[in-house]
């Protein structure tokens, strides 16, 4: 069957506008936060479409390690991009929820301190890339480097469970106790960030696939 | 509504907004530089 991208951004935009609203207006607030609680439909999707692209990019990078083909290198260095990007959108709608929680954008919580060592281990991965010119030296060397990076993802993940931190945690007295409806809401929204984590992942392939091509045509042309 | 709410809810949507705008951009632009090449 063919993949038909214009039902796939179809469904992806309306299932997106319908997770909003229920997280802006139909779910409702929490009994110690107020309205606040909402800012968390907004900030997990990103956090999870960042974990997702750099697992997508680090398995990638090892079968490259294995096969050497290009496209793999391709689709790694793809998820590394998204990672970067929802990496950021993470980080800074974490220091406002934080500010509007705890009173400061910033306070070195070992959450937040561990996804900025993670951000800018990803920071370092695309300046390797750029330091190398060899396509097959730079896939090999940037693979290799994705693995040591990607040691940030689980240390981020796990890092409230590792050290004391102020981050809610889901279902926990003090934390964040959600109701049916409040899980409702945020499966909805992370539904909807995966699906446009496919879309992007589609598209910024394709963007490196376009890149290589070019690269050969020119190469080939001179 | 907290003006927090709103912000993080507009830094997620812009972003994602603006990302598949640039990188659907980038891709049109390469067909077309990919298409003159081939010609």
């Amino acid at each position: 069957m063919e993949f038909r991208e214009d039902i796939y951004l179809g469904f992806t935009a309306v299932l997106s506008v319908l997770a909003s609203y229920n997280a802006l207006f139909l779910s409702p607030a929490d009994v110690e936060m107020g309205d606040l609680v909402r800012i968390f439909y907004f900030h997990l999707p990103p956090a999870i479409i960042c974990y997702a692209a750099l697992l997508v990019s680090v398995a990638t990078g090892l079968i490259y390690i294995r096969t050497k083909d290009q496209r793999y290198d391709a689709v790694s260095e793809s998820g590394a991009i998204i990672g970067l990007v929802y990496g950021l959108v993470t980080l800074i709608g974490g220091a406002v929820w934080a500010n509007a929680t705890w009173g400061v954008y910033w306070n070195w919580d070992p959450r937040e301190t561990t996804t900025l060592i993670l951000w800018f281990a990803y920071v370092g991965y695309f300046l390797l890339r750029m330091s190398v010119e060899n396509p097959e030296r730079r896939a090999s060397s940037a693979a290799v480097f994705n693995v040591l990076a990607f040691l940030t993802v689980p240390l981020s993940y796990a890092s409230f469970i590792l050290w004391p931190s102020l981050h809610p945690r889901l279902g926990e007295g003090g934390g964040l106790g959600l109701t049916t409806s409040m899980v409702q809401a945020l499966v909805m929204n992370i539904v909807a960030g995966l699906f446009i984590f496919g879309y992007l992942l589609k598209k910024t392939y394709e963007r490196r696939l376009r890149m290589d091509s070019l690269e050969s045509q020119l190469a080939e042309g001179a | 509504m907290p003006t927090e709410v709103l912000y993080v809810f507009a830094l997620y949507w812009l972003a994602t907004i603006g990302f598949t705008a640039w990188v659907v951009r980038v891709n049109m632009g390469l067909e077309k530089k990919l298409n003159k090449e081939g010609e």
